[in-house]
């Protein structure tokens, strides 16, 4: 019997298709402290992350997985809490502006209901509905949610749908094994909450050395299925793209295209922009999609995030940080040309590689736009030194696959 | 540029209650057994407490024994039965002593203060166990009657005067008055009773 069984996770646990990857990790102040990971594959098909369809199709096989997971870890583990991560691409993120925002939770939900059947984004059965609201930007400060807030004032929503069905499997496969999920979170969303502190830092101290720089700033968080991407302007979600990692695509392709659709619909919805330079914070494996022997990714995305276009970390990395303010300091250095020796590959130092940026003479990297004025972006990859998440010293190189149980335990846990 | 917080809890909404709930029943927890402890250290100071009653009192019944046992060699009984006669014997005493010690002089000297004019007594009995008397008499009217035991509800020595009966009885007698004018005289008869505590 466990003496107090709701208490704040310390123990994360990650759902992809390919495996499960549990992590032990201790909260200290400002910095936390992974102790153990645990990681177990799946067969092939027990997961398979859907909107469409249930993404778990045998429950108490996935039970078993994760008893066997937590038989590795020993101990008992009836009643462990436990933060789950889900994979995002069981969910469907929307973005939604309204004009007024109801009071009520209940008009809140009918009104997001009715806006995602209008745009036949509702898979066709019970769904959970999940949503938080931010003031657009420009609007009186405070928290669109704030109930002293009053109504009638512009929101963003950021709307969350997934099927019940999916989350009840996952809960009943984390009861099977004894574990009792206090905390459920998308992925990339824990991720982006994750990176938060570092993402504030970069951007404030870039804001004081260039002003008006960082209106709007954009994260990729890389998957083992997916990527996702999301552009923050002034502090609000202001597009937020899930996109699986295709068979024959180019994950750099892809990224591209996202980027460029959100700048060409940008520049249409508030065409007054000006040139800018827009960071842009890559997190993840830079392998991703690229494990396994039959993953069709594997030797694009090498090629296209991995050995290319590489810096050093040098004294010099270190003085051009402080004059851009972004860690990395790639806003006024040109990104040095591909690397040929894959030695040189350092995780988390990548330059631009082939995101089919133009070098432009005053050093930027050019993403280069159908509409609107020209942005810039510089890019930086995030590593977990960024994060200021450490490892116990059994564990000599950190695996990119717990990244989303450990955001789920740092970022997650019991909302208070 | 503020950062705002993506992540939207997916799982069940209550867990926050819940953990409220558990903090309660923990501080509960926390105050009951503080609560037992405390107990427990009075449990152990009464028990102290009882601990040194029980030796006295088993040293009373050492000593009682002891003396039984002397009072047995020397022939004294010291039973059940011996120890209600013995009682019985005592108060038997007492009342020899109180009336050895019994001064009727004293008794009637306090009657004489006490009793008004027109009232005489026919009988005057002491009960030494109550320490009470009773007065059987006769006065001449009901307003005498009510002067004698308003009289000795005064006196020091009497208390609690409680009349037990009267009765008006007519006298054959008749009685001149002031203008020459005879009328039938009467006579109550009463029957009172008086605790008397001499005063010292």
């Amino acid at each position: 019997m466990t003496l107090f069984p709701i208490i704040q996770p310390r123990y994360g646990l990650s759902l992809s298709a390919r495996g499960l990857t549990l992590v032990d990790l201790r909260k200290g102040w400002g910095s936390s402290r992974v102790r153990r990971v645990w990681t177990r594959a799946l067969p092939a098909g027990l997961v398979q992350p859907s909107v469409a369809a249930r993404s778990i199709a045998d429950v108490p096989a996935l039970g078993q997985e994760l008893s066997r997971l937590l038989g590795e870890r020993g101990g008992t583990a009836r009643g462990l809490p436990v933060a789950l991560s889900v994979p995002d691409l069981c969910a469907k993120v929307v973005l939604f502006e309204f004009e007024s925002w109801p009071h009520k939770p209940a008009e809140r939900e009918a009104l997001l209901r009715w806006r995602l059947n209008k745009e036949c984004l509702l898979p066709p059965t019970e769904t959970t509905l999940v949503h938080r609201a931010y003031r657009v930007p420009g609007t009186s400060p405070g928290t669109a949610d704030h109930p002293r807030k009053p109504a009638g004032q512009p929101v963003q929503v950021l709307c969350l749908v997934l099927r019940k069905d999916t989350l009840t499997q996952m809960e009943e496969a984390c009861a099977l094994s004894g574990l009792l999920p206090v905390s459920i979170g998308l992925h990339s969303l824990l991720v982006f909450d994750l990176c938060r502190g570092v993402l504030a830092k970069a951007t404030q101290s870039a804001g004081t050395s260039r002003p008006g720089n960082t209106q709007t700033m954009y994260f990729l968080s890389l998957a083992e299925e997916n990527f996702t991407l999301l552009a923050l302007r002034e502090g609000a979600p202001a597009f937020c793209r899930i996109k699986p990692l295709r068979r024959k695509a180019s994950l750099s392709q892809e990224v591209l295209a996202t980027i460029q659709f959100f700048n060409d619909r940008d520049a249409q919805l508030r065409p007054q922009g000006e040139d800018q330079l827009r960071p842009l914070f890559i997190i993840g494996d830079p392998e991703s999609g690229c494990r396994g022997e039959d993953s069709p990714m594997m030797p694009e995305a090498r090629q296209e995030l991995g050995p290319v276009r590489t810096t050093q970390e040098t004294e010099a990395d270190s003085e051009r940080m402080d004059r851009s303010g972004f860690p990395g300091g790639t806003d006024s250095s040109p990104v040095e040309g591909a690397a040929g020796d894959p030695s040189d590959l350092q995780p988390g130092r990548h330059g631009i590689g082939d995101l089919g940026v133009q070098d432009q003479p005053d050093g930027h990297e050019f993403l280069p736009t159908s509409a609107g004025p020209a942005h810039s972006v510089s890019i930086k990859y995030l590593d977990w030194s960024d994060l200021k998440v450490s490892w116990s010293a059994p564990i000599p190189d950190p695996p990119w696959s717990a990244l989303p149980a450990v955001a789920s335990v740092v970022a997650g846990g019991i909302q208070t | 540029m503020k950062i705002p917080a993506l992540h939207i809890p997916l799982g069940a909404s209550g867990f926050q209650s819940l953990r409220l709930v558990q903090g309660a029943l923990v501080c509960l927890t926390l105050g009951a057994l503080v609560f037992a402890g405390w107990s427990w250290m009075k449990t152990q100071e009464l028990e102290q407490a009882a601990r040194h009653y029980e030796d006295a009192t088993a040293r009373v019944i050492d000593r009682t024994q002891a003396f039984k046992a002397e009072a047995s060699v020397a022939g004294i009984q010291l039973t059940e039965e011996r120890l209600q006669d013995l009682g019985r014997e005592v108060s038997f005493a007492n009342q020899v002593l109180a009336k050895q010690a019994f001064s009727w002089t004293r008794l009637l000297s306090d009657l004489e203060e006490a009793i008004p004019k027109r009232v005489s007594l026919g009988s005057v009995h002491l009960n030494f166990k109550d320490s009470t008397i009773t007065l059987q008499g006769a006065a001449r009217t009901l307003q005498d009657l009510t002067a004698l035991v308003n009289e000795l509800e005064g006196h020091p020595s009497f208390r609690n005067v409680m009349l037990a009966q009267h009765q008006i009885q007519g006298d054959s007698t008749p009685v001149s008055g002031d203008g020459g004018r005879k009328d039938p005289a009467t006579i109550v008869s009463f029957s009172l009773s008086a605790a008397y505590h001499p005063a010292m």
